[in-house]
């Protein structure tokens, strides 16, 4: 019933154009060395910052390197690593959240002190010093996002959990003698993918925002990986005599950070309309 | 009632708001002090200026303000020829071993507090440089056993006369002792253990008034200063870390110039000057640049290989491109701002680069690990350097994988030599050469092992040794010569380029230029 | 207010195993990176690198050789006792210099709650009365596309309108609103914008009810009626935004301190980082940590005292 449910969210417009959005952005990313035009790190020292032209569209960056085709390749290391992590914190999140939740009692208990632990851990800061740990790079990237953001994830799981726990048909199964795991798997999960899904959808776009945040600072990707946060802060020197070095990448950041919550809030939207339909109070 | 509830909560969480606001207000009102419009010569007006870091670190420091803030002065200063100047030590004589040197203080210097300069005053100076070295500061780690190495006595010859008496002779002294080696300051101004009672009191054409950490500095002229006055009341120079909102509080008004290392990197030097309103003031700096090799393992142990990469780097491209032309480019370890420099041919020679190359790798090509510390992405345009230098080394068959490291982490991967090639700068010291070429060149040298450079050589260890006791200049000259060829030859470090000082001001303002070492402060005054 | 008083110690000494996680983790992490802070407390000295033996000494005087139990054990009776130790670095005590730039870091997130409040939630309202019309859709527009730009680049952006083209606001320092307003609001954009979608959520629920007839009855505003039971029904739900996004801003605000050159703690805490000065870099998460754990206890007291029915220490609902 919830599937459908959520299906129908997509009915609306604005959900349609942001998922043709993001289906054509993945098209490119995935396919930029084909579709490019010019080598993402082709140095050509004598062609600097030049203005947009036939073979540079969109013009070279400081040095002499396609924008057009860096911009192709922008995405892919970006939303990758977004996409990585986000996942592996909502699989963190969605196991240790329904375990704390179903279990209640000194699982619960424990599992919310780490929780808890690693809420109140200062964010961007701990990111960084896990990116001066582990040194530079995707991998540090990673781990530095999971740990500082499954915490967040798990409690509105448990939340969520102790709710659907409370239903009869829970306890029906129970009765019926179906095992814990089984109730976990087959029951709770599949009544809790609409909120993660909506949570999933925030939580890439606030990595793709953190990734660039850590690359401004020096700490996130390395060079010369063509990458729009790493465009944007390498761009900042000059934007003020050639602004579009800085305002594409940023646009493309935007643009797919914006896709991704309008997606979020479309299928939000739709999982609200569900539980108030079943009469359930707005949380 | 219904009401009552969210009436309640929405009051609870406003007071709450409106206490916590009312406790936090900071305490000063720090207030940017925009440029006036009119000058009022008879006001002194505050003249505000920025730096990017902190130039009064405070009184656990070594010595509280920068040298660059004119709060205090040293025996001896760098000229800008880079030869030791006189200062607060008018004069100075080496005695025919070479063991004893006497110094005659300048007369009639009072420090801020009201007290005199004399001989007495400065030994318990050197009191406190015993009690506290090796003590660290951002600028320079005051170590009497580096500047003063085997001083075994000091002895007062008169009021304004003094004597030190070393182990060994020392011809070099003045030059280790320009500048952050002997700063002086009032003997009540410092306690038993070294560290300043309040602020600093020096002999210095500013006092310092105020200071809040990390925020600013308030500079006043100081009516008693023995040489020509400070030509403005008062100075503030504010602390602004990020560049770019360093540039755009000179272009709005805010702040009427910039101080200190970084302060303007040159791509934005490019963009202010096209407003007619700013100008731009360069001087040589004792800053260069160099990309260390490891040489102690891996593929740049083999000197050919080091020739190669050193052929390959278009340097008078980098320095035109990436640095709007202000540094200039060479291949000697040595900065020329010292007087024993030697001008050495820079070379570019990508053919011969990939010859050399070849030779060492055959047709295979080398992963080389090109290392870069984070300090100098904000202040040089080191990424993009390193991206530069990656592309010129694809060439010859070395493919670089770069790694931005923190400060940190970057000397630790240097002392481990866990990496290949190193983006790094030195600063030159003092203007005499042994220093340097020593902690470079010399098998124990402690760059040379610091930074993993893996250099021996018996020829450069002997000429060393001659060098440590010659008295002639002519004769330490003859041998720097020496070493400075053997170092564009051997290549134990490969050097890039000399670095400029660049600064940049509000032309509302005038009498403000770059220097070797800071700014001329005292000379800044409003402009007609 | 015995109960009041009994929750409060209850939740205080809970919040301390968490206080001690939270420092251990600092700890071990400052530990497990590579660098040495011995190296980095001998500063910079032109040429001259330290030699091995002065090394060792540095690394005995931050008390380094000692094994790792043994120096958090030492640190945590001392910071149980008010006392955090000494910088690696600067060597000034580290509690005062956090407390000297904490009121920095709370002004900014104050200033960036009360922007986060004053405009998302009369948007919000706004928005629900105009549902679904043109004003909604570029309302919800707006709101994401806040939450999807980057923090810095909005930064940027500000300073360069505000202050380099229209000479209205200055571009760095702190001493007074002004300087607050340009970092408040970029640090207050995303919260703003959840602020937005919530109010706009609460107003139509309530806009649903049929509160409007039993207040047509009494004579009341009709607008008045509207908005005054919207802000009810919102309450919680925005006192448990804004407790977090105060939380978030004190732990994050990291990079607007570092553009708008306030000396707050966030960049106190990241230069720390750079310079592994590990009593910097506990004693700041100590501080976070505290701040997030008292703001917890301040947005559950304004629930309990709100809603009454609502036990201390049960679910909510």
């Amino acid at each position: 019933m919830n599937r459908t449910s959520l299906l129908d969210a997509f009915r609306s417009p604005m959900a349609a154009a942001a998922l043709s959005f993001l289906a054509v952005v993945a098209a490119i990313s995935a396919f930029a060395p084909l579709l490019a035009p010019c080598d993402p790190e082709a140095v050509d020292m004598g062609n600097r910052l030049a203005p947009f032209s036939l073979s540079h569209p969109l013009g070279t960056d400081h040095l002499g390197r396609d924008v057009l085709s860096r911009l192709l390749h922008g995405g892919r290391h970006t939303l990758l690593l977004a996409l990585a992590a986000s996942a592996a914190t909502m699989a963190i999140g969605l196991a240790l959240g329904i375990v704390s939740g179903y279990f209640g009692g000194f699982a619960d208990d424990a599992i919310q002190w780490f929780v808890q632990l690693f809420q109140g851990l200062p964010g961007l800061s701990f990111m960084l010093a896990i990116a001066g740990t582990l040194g530079p790079g995707a991998a540090s990237l990673f781990i530095a996002v999971v740990i500082t953001s499954w915490a967040d994830f798990s409690r509105i799981v448990r939340g969520e959990t102790l709710k659907l726990r409370e239903e009869h048909y829970v306890e029906a199964v129970r009765a019926m003698g179906s095992g814990h795991g089984r109730i976990m798997l087959r029951h709770l999960m599949p009544n809790l993918l609409g909120p993660i899904v909506v949570l999933f959808t925030v939580r890439i776009g606030r990595t793709m925002l953190a990734i660039a945040s850590l690359s401004f600072l020096g700490l996130g990707l390395q060079p010369p990986l063509p990458d729009w946060g790493v465009m944007v802060s390498d761009a900042r020197t000059y934007f003020r005599s050639y602004p579009h070095l800085m305002i594409l990448p940023g646009m493309c950041i935007a643009a797919v950070s914006l896709a991704i919550n309008l997606l979020g809030d479309a299928l939000r939207d739709g999982w609200d309309a569900r539980t108030e339909r079943n009469g359930e109070e707005w949380r | 009632m219904l009401l009552n509830g969210w009436k309640k909560g929405w009051i609870a969480m406003l007071l709450a708001i409106c206490i916590t606001a009312a406790g936090c207000q900071p305490a000063k009102e720090a207030g940017p002090a925009a440029l006036p419009e009119a000058n009022q010569a008879e006001q002194p007006q505050e003249i505000v200026l920025a730096a990017p870091r902190d130039l009064a670190p405070g009184p656990k420091d070594a010595y509280y303000t920068s040298l660059i803030l004119y709060v205090w002065e040293p025996l001896i200063a760098g000229g800008e020829d880079g030869e030791p100047a006189p200062k607060l030590a008018e004069s100075w004589e080496m005695s025919e071993d070479g063991r004893e040197w006497t110094f005659k203080l300048r007369d009639n210097v009072r420090f801020h507090d009201g007290e005199k300069l004399t001989a007495d005053a400065v030994i318990a100076n050197f009191a406190r440089y015993r009690k506290v070295s090796p003590k660290s500061s951002p600028f320079y780690t005051l170590n009497i056993d580096t500047s003063y190495p085997g001083l075994q006595n000091i002895a007062k010859v008169d009021e304004l006369t003094l004597r030190l008496s070393f182990k060994d002779p020392q011809p070099t002294l003045p030059y280790a002792m320009a500048n952050f080696a002997s700063p002086i300051y009032s003997p009540n101004s410092f306690d038993e253990n070294g560290d300043f009672k309040g602020l600093p009191q020096g002999t210095g054409p500013f006092k310092l008034i105020e200071h809040q950490k990390d925020a600013f500095a308030l500079l006043e002229a100081n009516p008693d200063y023995y040489g020509p006055k400070a030509k403005t009341g008062k100075i503030r120079v504010r602390v602004i870390p990020d560049p770019d909102t360093r540039l755009a509080a000179l272009k709005a008004g805010e702040i009427a110039g910039v101080m200190d290392l970084g302060a303007l990197p040159p791509e934005q030097a490019r963009e202010l000057l096209k407003d007619e309103r700013f100008g731009v003031s360069h001087t040589a700096s004792t800053i260069s640049h160099y990309l260390h090799p490891n040489g102690k393992e891996g593929p740049l142990r083999d000197v050919r290989l080091r020739r190669a990469v050193s052929l390959a780097i278009d340097r008078e491209m980098i320095v035109r491109e990436l640095y709007r032309g202000y540094p200039t480019a060479t291949v000697n370890i040595l900065n020329a701002t010292s007087p024993f420099h030697k001008e050495l041919k820079v070379s570019y020679d990508p053919a011969e680069a990939k010859r050399l190359a070849g030779e060492v790798l055959g047709d295979k090509r080398q992963p080389v690990r090109l290392i870069v510390p984070s300090y100098g992405i904000d202040r040089y345009p080191y990424k993009a350097q390193a991206e530069l230098i990656q592309h010129q080394l694809k060439d010859i068959g070395l493919d670089v994988e770069i790694r931005i490291l923190d400060g940190a982490a970057f000397k630790e991967a240097q002392a481990k030599g866990d990496y290949d090639l190193a983006l790094a700068t030195q600063g030159l010291p003092n203007a005499e050469p042994f220093t340097i070429l020593n902690q470079y060149m010399a098998s124990s040298g402690s760059a040379n092992k610091n930074y993993s450079l893996g250099y021996s050589s018996e020829r450069v260890d002997s000429l060393l040794k001659e060098a440590a006791g010659l008295l002639d200049v002519e004769e330490r000259r003859r041998i720097y010569d020496e070493l400075q060829d053997i170092a564009a030859a051997e290549l134990p470090t490969i050097p890039l380029f000399n670095d400029a000082s660049l600064i940049a001001y509000d032309k509302r303002i005038q009498g403000y230029k770059a220097l070797l070492y800071g700014t001329s402060l005292p000379e800044l005054e409003w402009a007609p | 207010m015995g109960s009041l008083t009994r929750y409060l110690c209850r939740r205080l000494l809970a919040a301390v195993p968490l206080l001690v996680g939270a420092t251990l983790i600092a700890f071990l992490l400052g530990v497990a990176a590579p660098g040495d802070p011995a190296r980095e407390a001998l500063g910079m000295s032109g040429v001259r690198e330290p030699t091995e033996q002065e090394l060792q000494a540095m690394r005995e005087q931050l008390g380094l050789h000692r094994p790792l139990a043994v120096q958090y054990g030492l640190w945590l009776i001392k910071a149980a006792q008010g006392d955090l130790g000494v910088s690696y670095i600067t060597k000034e005590p580290v509690a005062k210099e956090l407390l000297r730039r904490l009121p920095h870091t709370l002004a900014l997130a104050i200033g960036a709650v009360l922007i986060a409040a004053m405009t998302g939630i009369p948007l919000g309202i706004w928005m629900a009365a105009r549902r679904n019309r043109w004003e909604d859709h570029l309302g919800r527009t707006v709101a994401l596309l806040l939450v999807s730009v980057p923090g810095f680049w909005l930064a940027i952006l500000f300073i360069l309108l505000f202050s380099e083209t229209w000479g209205l606001l200055p571009t760095s320092g702190f001493g007074g609103w002004r300087e607050l307003l340009m970092p408040s609001a970029v640090l207050a954009s995303g919260t703003g914008a959840v602020l937005m979608r919530l109010s706009r959520a609460a107003m139509l629920e309530v806009m649903n009810q049929n509160y409007m007839l039993t207040a047509k009855a009494k004579g009341l505003g009709e607008l008045g009626v509207l908005i005054g039971h919207g802000l009810k029904n919102m309450l919680i739900p925005v006192v448990t935004v804004l407790g977090s996004s105060f939380g978030g801003i004190v732990g994050g605000a990291v990079i607007v301190e570092v553009i708008f050159a306030i000396p707050g703690i966030g960049r106190y805490a990241v230069e720390a980082i750079y310079r592994r000065d590990y009593p910097v870099i506990q004693g700041y998460v100590l501080f976070t940590s505290i701040v997030y754990v008292l703001f917890n206890l301040l947005v559950d007291l304004v629930y309990t005292w709100v809603q009454p029915q609502i036990r201390l220490g049960g679910a909510v609902r």
